[in-house]
């Protein structure tokens, strides 16, 4: 009820009534060892958007930020306005906040990680659909012209073969597959026709996919621990994830791998179940964790808060001490012990930490402790550490490729696949794609020279270069006159048309027949970051709502005109690229 | 110089000038047509044909081998009106051809002309004298007794060659699948076997390959007998003006290619929305909003 009361006394101008509620809403969540409401900035986001006042509710969440020390998104949000206010000093200090919240609260530095992992899953996929796209556009000439040598006793067969083209390139579409199978399937049916520099963009896709596939895995297994503040539980205090008690197996175990994500999962869960007043059950689980060893000043802490709110106010001594002598320079567990001296009128012994005491409890960012304001017998609970778990969040484990076969990845991006079969698909596109490159130096096959689009049957060990010898020689449209002059002529004019076509339709493709692959592929890259980077803002600026909702807005809309901007310069350089090729050539301008 | 040739043979006349060294024209006429050939030291320089014989004239015959469109010719005798120019030094000044090229199709030209009139029984000749002076842009003096030598063997060869292919008008083509070592083949049948990618006509084949008609109908008898073209008959209606063949190539070729890329782009335009469904859409959404949850 008090975090309501907050909520409503937030408003422009009502500085000194938030304030009031905001001490008493401290003292109740030291009352539940609560270190932090990450709901409360939202909600009042929430309703300052509702009632008009969101541009206004700067100094309302700056004051909310005692009772919110651990939400992320209000220190960025924060950052985010005093970078827009020129607010210097308040600047470095909220930096200051949000890296303490994401070192600290487990929650936040795992959504970070999660988020940089959908981010690169993201703009993986967009560089895989940009990349194919691409290469199949520029292997389609030659493609077409080799399928119609299998109908050349039909007249016209290069219709037939166009047909036959465009249905391979739909058919995935069609069926409704997803994204990186048909990316796979697209960059397969080009690699034949592809130089080895474009099938190094062809084999990074395929390469990047299998990273989104371990993403799917990686999510999968992480997603046991999200929180559950943004779902509406008050309760949930900083938002620790928690089922309740009939599920006790599935905490740390199971989807989790590994020990570290074992026990943050279960301390995560004995920390929502001391927010929630089962205190008996918050001790077995503190005391589980004890038992099995480890980093255990932290949960040494957090026992003795249940147990003094137990009553066995010795016992949570002998914690508090404990946690003290495994990690001196903590603070909170000093605090503790010298709160309970002073209440048990050991003054002797509280006398000599109380310096320690004070400068820890001062020292903890981002809360802002004051000792002097703390005089009810507060004691302060230990967040969620989470450093020894960031050290091995990105060590590739097995568990992600066996999680990732059920993901929501593999579902949205390698259907029909089966799961098990995707690294082996994946594999199969390397190969075959090797295989072809190989193929083609033996066998006869069509070339589309990517000046004037002219098809010649080469072979690849005979035929090194993929400009026709006319090109070469720089005759134009021809040392001979009349019927072939107009055909070379129609040629050079339908090959450029396409070619302008495409790099209109996917941007770059202009710089890719003029031959620039590894400048190409940079752009890809670029490109792509931002179009992942529309992608994973889009979706939270649309549904998340709140300060993320606010700040994601902004940041897609920057990413969207990024991505506009890069499209445009894609469509104007490989414009211009393909230009200067088919004039080096002589097959463009006056000299034509 | 004059009289009829059935008095005096055209061998014994172009025998007679080139033997005495003589300059000057000889303008044969027969069947209803005049062809004049220009001497110089007794070797033949220059011919013009009849203006009703059109196969015979230069323009016509590099438009027959696709070195010049239909209005490209006619673009350029329209100029040669004006500056008094011939049109095989137009067509050099202007880069159209080669020197080379003019000099082989000239030889052809006369060639051509002097089996032609090699088949006249009934007519006339006259020749007289003066310096001729050769053209810079054509090619060497031939000598007429050579030609002659091939003119004789066209006359006795030629109609058994013909025989060979159906009366009236037809069309040639390569056999499909059919592997051929080009080495193995004579001059002219190698020539004529790569002409024959630029058309059925066998005129044009000829034309391409720049071989007389006899020379052309040998090599396609050669080819014919080691089985590696087909021949088939056309009615007389059936055979279309090559211009506006290529005319209606390039049509088709365009009108495709408007079609194929109009297709293509409806087809990226489905796979837009396609991938917009795999990573923009509400559903796609939840996916990526999975990092939301942990804060």
């Amino acid at each position: 009820m008090q975090a309501v009361r907050v909520v409503d006394a937030a408003g422009p101008g009502k500085g000194e009534a938030l304030e009031r509620e905001v001490r008493a809403l401290r003292r109740a969540m030291f009352d539940h060892a609560i270190l932090s409401m990450n709901a409360i900035p939202d909600r009042i986001f929430d309703r300052a958007a509702r009632e008009g006042w969101k541009r206004r509710s700067y100094e309302s969440l700056r004051a909310v930020v005692r009772v919110a020390p651990l939400s992320v998104p209000l220190w960025a949000w924060l950052a985010r306005e005093d970078a827009a206010r020129f607010r210097l000093e308040e600047f470095l200090s909220d930096m200051d906040g949000l890296s303490g919240a994401l070192r600290q609260y487990g929650p936040g530095l795992l959504g970070y990680a999660v988020w940089l992992v959908l981010f690169a899953s993201a703009s993986a996929c967009w560089f895989a659909v940009w990349a194919s796209l691409n290469l199949l556009l520029r292997a389609r000439p030659a493609l077409t012209a080799d399928v119609a040598r299998l109908f050349k006793g039909l007249p016209r067969p290069e219709i037939f073969a166009s047909g036959v083209v465009l249905a391979g390139f739909a058919a995935p579409v069609a069926c409704g597959v997803g994204i990186a199978a048909a990316a796979v399937f697209w960059i397969a049916l080009s690699t034949a026709y592809l130089r080895r520099s474009e099938l190094v963009i062809g084999g990074t896709a395929i390469l990047l996919l299998f990273g989104v596939f371990l993403c799917g895995g990686f999510l999968q297994a992480i997603h046991p621990i999200a929180g559950k503040a943004r779902q509406g539980g008050w309760l949930g205090g900083e938002g620790y994830y928690s089922r309740g008690g009939s599920d006790t197996a599935d905490a740390g175990q199971g989807l989790l791998a590994g020990p570290q994500w074992e026990r943050m999962a279960r301390s995560a869960r004995a920390r929502a179940e001391m927010q929630g007043g089962d205190l008996k059950a918050a001790e077995s689980l503190w005391t589980e964790l004890i038992e099995e060893g480890g980093d255990l000043s932290d949960a040494y802490n957090n026992r003795g808060i249940v147990r003094v709110r137990l009553g066995r106010t010795e016992e949570g001594l002998a914690d508090f001490e404990a946690a003290a002598e495994r990690f001196p320079a903590g603070g909170r567990a000093q605090w503790n012990a010298y709160q309970l001296y002073l209440q048990e009128f050991r003054l002797e012994q509280a006398a000599r930490i109380q310096p320690v005491a004070w400068a820890g409890i001062r020292g903890l960012v981002p809360f802002d402790y004051r000792a002097e304001e703390m005089t009810h017998g507060e004691l302060v609970a230990s967040p969620l550490r989470v450093g020894d778990v960031w050290r091995t969040l990105f060590t590739v484990r097995e568990e992600w490729l066996r999680e990732a076969r059920g993901s929501a990845f593999h579902a949205l991006y390698f259907r029909p696949v089966p799961g098990g079969w995707v690294p082996v698909f994946l594999a199969t596109g390397l190969v075959w794609a090797a295989l072809w490159k190989l193929l083609s130096r033996k066998i006869w096959m069509n070339s589309a020279c990517r000046s004037c689009g002219s098809g010649t049957l080469v072979v690849g060990s005979r035929e090194a270069t993929d400009i026709c010898n006319a090109c070469r020689a720089q005759v134009g449209k021809g040392v001979r006159g009349g019927e072939e002059r107009e055909r070379r002529g129609l040629s050079i004019l339908l090959h450029r048309r396409y070619v302008r076509a495409c790099s209109v339709l996917i941007p770059g493709a202009g710089a890719l027949w003029a031959g620039k692959e590894f400048r190409t592929m940079l752009y890809g890259i670029l490109l792509s970051v931002f179009a992942g980077l529309v992608t994973v803002s889009w979706s939270a600026g649309r549904l998340a709502g709140g300060l993320i909702g606010d700040m994601q807005a902004d940041i897609w809309k920057v990413a969207l005109g990024a991505v506009a901007v890069l499209w445009l310069f894609g469509v104007a350089w490989g414009w211009r690229s393909f230009e200067t090729l088919q004039l080096v050539h002589n097959v463009a301008g006056e000299r034509l | 110089m004059q009289g009829k040739i059935a008095d005096f043979g055209i061998p014994d006349i172009f025998q007679l000038v080139s033997s005495q060294g003589k300059s000057g024209s000889l303008a044969i006429s027969g069947n209803d047509r005049v062809t004049i050939f220009l001497f110089s030291g007794g070797r033949i320089v220059d011919v013009q044909p009849d203006r009703r014989e059109s196969k015979s004239l230069l323009g016509t015959m590099l438009r027959d081998a696709g070195y010049l469109t239909d209005s490209e010719l006619k673009r350029f005798l329209s100029s040669q009106g004006t500056g008094g120019k011939k049109i095989g030094e137009i067509l050099v000044e202007k880069g159209k051809i080669s020197k080379e090229v003019l000099a082989r199709y000239l030889v052809l030209q006369v060639k051509e002309c002097l089996f032609d009139v090699l088949t006249h029984r009934e007519g006339e000749y006259r020749f007289e004298g003066f310096a001729v002076r050769p053209a810079a842009w054509g090619g060497e003096p031939i000598r007429p007794d050579v030609l002659l030598m091939e003119g004789m063997q066209f006359l006795d060869e030629y109609p058994r060659y013909r025989g060979i292919f159906p009366s009236g008008e037809f069309l040639v083509a390569r056999k499909k699948g059919e592997r051929v070592d080009p080495y193995a083949f004579s001059e002219e049948e190698r020539i004529l076997w790569k002409a024959l990618d630029f058309s059925e006509d066998p005129e044009r084949v000829y034309r391409k390959a720049c071989l007389t008609g006899f020379e052309g109908i040998k090599a396609l008898a050669a080819l014919l007998q080691r089985g590696l073209i087909e021949v088939s008959t056309t009615e007389a209606g059936d055979r279309v003006d090559p211009v506006r063949r290529l005319r209606d190539e390039i049509l088709f070729r365009r009108r495709f290619d408007a079609i194929r890329m109009a297709l293509w782009g409806a087809a990226l335009a489905v796979a837009a929305v396609w991938v917009y469904r795999g990573l923009l859409s509400p559903g796609a959404s939840r996916t990526f909003m999975a990092w939301v949850d942990f804060f």
